[in-house]
């Protein structure tokens, strides 16, 4: 017999630790070998490498962004917070009664002097002791609701089987989640900014912080390991989803009021400060305030220790009880709630099998199912439903100080955005997460013979259905209220519009967003897409304020074709879903050709701006050469990625019968000419067109010389344009699309970058090059259609009388 | 030609240069028959994960109305295969087909005839055993009546009938196994690939599924399944394959097995024999009966 050696509760605790670090280190070799795309050399198989290669960058940016965020919020609220509570109002004796309920009161705020042995007035300190407990109070609130309480942590049930006492284990675990915990982002930049205005310097503010934020992040970790290690064995797995359900909604309300100081003076948490007892400054969150506002460095040091002090004994005490409540194992029933049905059965389905053909159904399998895992899984239900409404309202409530119906729902483009964002966050939670739902259940769908993509787009189509009651109520309740204007209805339908284009965006976003692999669920899902997807909703919201129709309608095709871009490439991705490490081979699709459509005019922007800052007026030659270069560079550009990735489909500029396709190509260039020709003489008929024309065509025009123009419009334009907007978007399109909607959405698309006057005849140009392209398969043939149109055009120009 | 439609390699033996109908000598003396007859087909098929071959140049057929055992010791490469015939893992190289159809090419249509078990199944939360039994056959394209009628079957077959109203992921490891199995059989599919499809099960489910799985063959149905159980492979399969470090290391009906391995040899001694770490003498197997 032999028994192996013991293990000191120190040596657990280094041990615990150190396998998480490992965990977390071996992740990030493991992207680093991908990134450096260089194999490892060995016999001995080695870590199988990861996939994802954008993502760290994206990931960087977003953390960059968001540490950015929180920051700004800090320094705003603690100046608003000083700026209200750190001074007094002082009545002006204007010569008459009543002079303080005048406006002019306002100027005469005067700052208070700061409390005895502090930094702060003894206001500005009770303004941030709360907000330091509404802050608490969120980070604990969000790290439970972030994890699914109803079951036990991935390892828990494994570590309790090793020979280490039950107390080292929990009180590791309150460690571990001390120092790695999300709630981090919340307190440590609010009490740097603290230290920072009681005038410490950057480092020792930030090292401060630090100190003053472990022992309240010592106090929601341990809160937290009751939480979800005891109440799970006592508590009934229905119970407890319910109660995620609560804390999911009171973490937001917290997370809102936390934020509110830095977005409004009226913030409830600056009115409510003046009336925290004093008692509160005995606790961690008042010791921190103390401590980082504290003149004295010995009252400093002072408070500093007891919060440390404090943080310990919580711990200490937090792991007594859990120790009491795990006293008969650590793992309860073990069980969800039971799926077993009260009595009442519904009759047998042999009964049915009698009757007449089968109808129809009205839902898909794959929608019943989701729409039943909506009515059971009440986590999902709040998560998608309710949610958005109070993420919406709280956002918008606490920024207006709680005057919702005047601020934000009483204009009419307040309201229209009110009525997208609620679909979008809805969106966020249910769209967003197709995949997610599946879990590690998604080999079910590739067993069946039922394409996933279909699967994707059934979840989207019931998603935007399902989201679309948002606006809709939003618009029936100023119905209601008379609140109906030409404006409202001019904005309804893009926001109605924007639920089904954001269900396609955000179920294509949730395919690389999502990691079926990944063991722990929280991580299943990459933040920084749903970042992206933010920000895309962002740039959606733009059109509602966007001034003319043309942007409007630009934004929304714009919006549409980055849906279809993003769904053929997550439709891409689909069938390496679950294999670790292959990916899908390069093929040239619609994404391309945004982002070349992008480069060309991003590079031609910047060109035009260095010759306009060297002092050179936009001639005929300087247009000519920022175009050139422009295109040139898209051009080889992709190209180049192209021939690098071995990208299969690039589009071929010549083939077999290039005579036929000159043919064709001048053929269909002459049809579009006349037909632009046609256009034009109706458009000197028309004043309204003819005012557009004045503004934007020949403003320029009248500077441009001849040569430089006809090498311009009928050798580099056709040439570049032709690449980008026939050889990969509508190529792309094509690739998934049929063909009448793919040569409409390449002309819409190619349309809205020529100025509003030539867009009607541009967008039969496009269609003219995009059928042509189709019939002959190589770019010759658009490139020539292209040429013969422009030179029909610029000719009308200069014909007598034009 | 519409890319989209699916290709058909069977019965044109031109499609793989590979194979022959005069059987093929690999260096270890494996002789086979002629692939492009056969229901499942794996021509070169390998998977790479990084800098590891899970498994290499697979090459071997499956008849139609085999029941196939496929042997190997534990990270041999059997999953990975088995994952690569049902197209959640995409081959590095090579192919495999199934009643002349590419399983990565024409994923939907191999699913239309094949039924599938993983080795550890895991269900969707918030779903009742039933449900998602009923979810399956629908995806499959049945009227919800027929997916109803089909699914009180099984699981009556499955003795499953008790739990149907339970949450799925409650059940127990064998409980979840045998919904897996109730899942892959729902469609009445003509081929059946199951991972371990006795793994977990008590004595008495094991014993019924090899009733239901001997059943099955004998109503035609190609069986494709893996395990380590040698003794139910040797009463169940008709023929048998080994794989070793990814690599098929002996393929052959149990007797030929025998004669060329270990001469008189149980089956375990071949399985030994030819799983033995270092490759010194070779391996050498045979396919009886079908070499000309």
């Amino acid at each position: 017999m032999s028994a192996s050696a013991s293990v000191g509760a120190l040596g657990a605790a280094r041990r615990l630790i150190g396998i998480r670090l490992r965990r977390g280190l071996n992740q990030l070799q493991v992207s680093w070998q991908v990134m450096r795309r260089k194999p490892v050399s060995g016999q001995k198989r080695t870590a199988t490498p990861g996939k994802a290669k954008l993502g760290w960058m994206l990931a960087g940016l977003v953390g960059l962004s968001m540490v950015f965020t929180v920051g700004n919020f800090s320094y705003q609220g603690l100046s608003n917070m000083k700026q209200t509570l750190g001074t007094v109002e002082v009545a002006v004796d204007y010569g008459k009664t009543g002079g303080a309920q005048q406006a002019k009161t306002q100027a005469t705020r005067e700052p208070l002097v700061p409390a005895a042995g502090s930094a702060f007035p003894a206001g500005v300190l009770q303004g941030v002791a709360l907000e330091l407990v509404i802050l608490l109070a969120a980070a604990f609130l969000l790290s439970l609701g972030s994890g699914d309480l109803a079951k036990p942590d991935w390892d828990i049930e494994w570590l309790v089987t090793l020979p280490v006492s039950l107390g080292t284990l929990l009180a590791v675990r309150i460690l571990e989640r001390t120092l790695l915990s999300g709630a981090v982002l919340l307190l440590w930049p609010f009490l740097t900014t603290v230290a920072w205005e009681a005038g410490y310097g950057f480092l020792a503010s930030v090292a401060l912080g630090a100190l003053a934020a472990l022992p309240m992040l010592a106090v929601t970790a341990t809160l937290r390991t009751i939480v979800d290690t005891g109440l799970r064995l006592e508590v009934s797995p229905g119970t407890l989803r319910n109660l995620q359900a609560v804390i999911g909604v009171a973490a937001i309300v917290f997370l809102y009021l936390g934020m509110s100081p830095g977005t409004s003076t009226s913030s409830y948490v600056i009115g409510w400060a003046p009336a925290l007892p004093d008692w509160v400054f005995w606790l961690p969150p008042g010791l921190a305030t103390a401590a980082l506002t504290a003149t004295d460095k010995g009252a400093s040091a002072l408070s500093l220790a007891a919060l440390a002090l404090q943080g310990l004994a919580f711990a200490a005490t937090g792991v007594l009880v859990m120790m009491r409540q795990l006293r008969y194992g650590v793992v309860g029933s073990g069980a969800r709630e039971s799926g077993r049905r009260p009595a009442a059965k519904p009759a047998p389905a042999s009964a049915a099998s009698g009757g007449g053909p089968e109808r129809r159904a009205l839902l898909t399998p794959v929608q019943a199912r989701e729409l039943r895992l909506l009515a059971r899984d009440r986590n999902f239900l709040v998560q998608s439903l309710v949610f958005p409404v109070i993420i919406i309202g709280a956002q918008f409530w606490f920024s207006t100080g709680g005057t919702l119906f005047d601020g934000a729902l009483g204009t009419t483009t307040g309201l229209a955005v009110i009525a997208f964002f609620m679909a979008a966050y809805a969106m966020m939670f249910s769209a967003f997460q197709t995949l997610n739902t599946e879990g590690n259940a998604l080999w079910i769908l590739y067993s069946v013979p039922h394409p996933i993509e279909r699967v994707l787009r059934e979840k989207a189509l019931l998603w935007a259905t399902v989201c679309l009651v948002y606006p809709l109520a939003i618009f029936a309740f100023a119905l209601a209220n008379g609140m109906v204007t030409w404006e409202l209805l001019g904005l309804a339908p893009i926001v109605l519009a924007g639920v089904p284009i954001f269900a396609v965006i955000a179920t294509a976003l949730g395919v690389f967003a999502c990691n079926p692999l990944e063991q722990i669920v929280q991580r299943r899902i990459r933040p920084s897409y749903t970042y992206l997807y933010f920000m895309l909703a962002g740039l959606y919201v733009y059109a509602l304020f966007a001034g003319t129709v043309w942007q409007r309608a630009g934004l929304m095709v714009l919006t549409g074709l980055l849906g279809l871009a993003l769904w053929q490439k997550a439709r891409d991705h689909l069938p390496y879903l679950l294999d670790p490490t292959a990916s899908p081979p390069a093929r040239v699709s619609l994404s391309d050709g945004m982002i070349a459509a992008m480069l060309f005019f991003v590079v031609q922007g910047i060109v035009g701006a260095i010759f306009e800052l060297n002092g050179q007026k936009p001639t005929g030659r300087v247009v000519l050469i920022a175009f050139s270069i422009a295109g040139a560079t898209a051009f080889l550009l992709m190209r180049f990625v192209f021939a690098r990735t071995k990208a299969e489909g690039v589009p071929r500029m010549f083939g077999p019968g290039n005579g036929r396709a000159l043919a064709w190509g001048a053929a269909g260039g002459v049809l579009a000419g006349l037909a632009a020709f046609v256009y034009l003489l109706v458009a000197r008929h028309t004043p309204l067109l003819e005012g557009a024309r004045d503004t934007v065509v020949v403003g320029v025009q009248e500077q441009l010389d001849l040569v430089w123009i006809v090498i311009l419009v009928v050798v580099a334009a056709p040439i570049f344009e032709e690449f980008i907007f026939r050889g990969l978007i509508f190529g792309g399109l094509r690739r998934t699309l049929g063909l009448a909607v793919s040569v409409l959405a390449s002309a819409a698309i190619f349309a809205l970058v020529h100025p509003p006057f030539s867009v009607i005849p541009v967008f039969g140009l496009g269609v003219a090059t995009a059928l042509v392209y189709e019939r002959t398969r190589m770019l010759l043939a658009p490139i020539a259609v292209h040429a013969v149109y422009n030179a029909i055009v610029v000719g009308l120009q200069y014909l007598p009388g034009w | 030609m519409d890319p989209r439609a699916p290709v058909r390699y069977r019965r044109k033996k031109q499609d793989f240069p590979g194979l022959d109908d005069s059987a093929i000598v690999r260096p270890g003396g494996l002789c086979m028959s002629p692939g492009w007859l056969s229901m499942i087909v794996f021509d070169r098929l390998s998977k790479r994960y990084g800098t590891f071959d899970a498994v290499r140049d697979l090459t071997f057929p499956v008849e139609a109305g085999e029941m196939f055992g496929f042997l190997g010791p534990n990270g041999a490469g059997k999953t990975t295969t088995i994952r690569m015939l049902m197209g959640i893992l995409v081959p590095s190289s090579g192919r495999a087909t199934i009643d002349g159809l590419d399983c990565q090419v024409d994923r939907v249509e191999v699913k239309r005839r094949v039924g599938y078990l993983p080795d550890s199944p895991i269900f969707y939360d918030f779903l009742r055993g039933r449900e998602i039994l009923e979810f399956v056959g629908e995806m499959h394209g049945q009227s919800r009546g027929d997916a109803t009628r089909n699914a009180s079957r099984l699981l009556e077959e499955l003795a499953l009938g008790e739990a149907e109203e339970e949450y799925a992921v409650n059940y127990s490891m064998g409980m979840k196994k045998k919904l897996g199995l109730a899942c892959a059989l729902i469609h009445d599919p003509s081929v059946l690939i199951l991972d371990e499809p006795t793994n977990g099960l008590d004595p008495r489910a094991a014993r019924e599924v090899q009733v239901l799985l001997k059943d099955n063959a004998a109503r035609g149905k190609t069986i494709f399944l893996s395990t380590h159980l040698l003794d139910m492979a040797e009463r169940l399969c008709t023929r048998l394959g080994i794989i070793h470090k990814g690599e098929l290391v002996a393929v052959g009906e149990l007797e030929a097995l025998r004669r060329e391995v270990v001469p008189g040899g149980t089956l375990e001694e071949v399985f030994l024999k030819a799983t033995q770490p270092d490759d010194a003498d070779g391996p050498a197997a045979a396919d009886a009966g079908r070499t000309p």
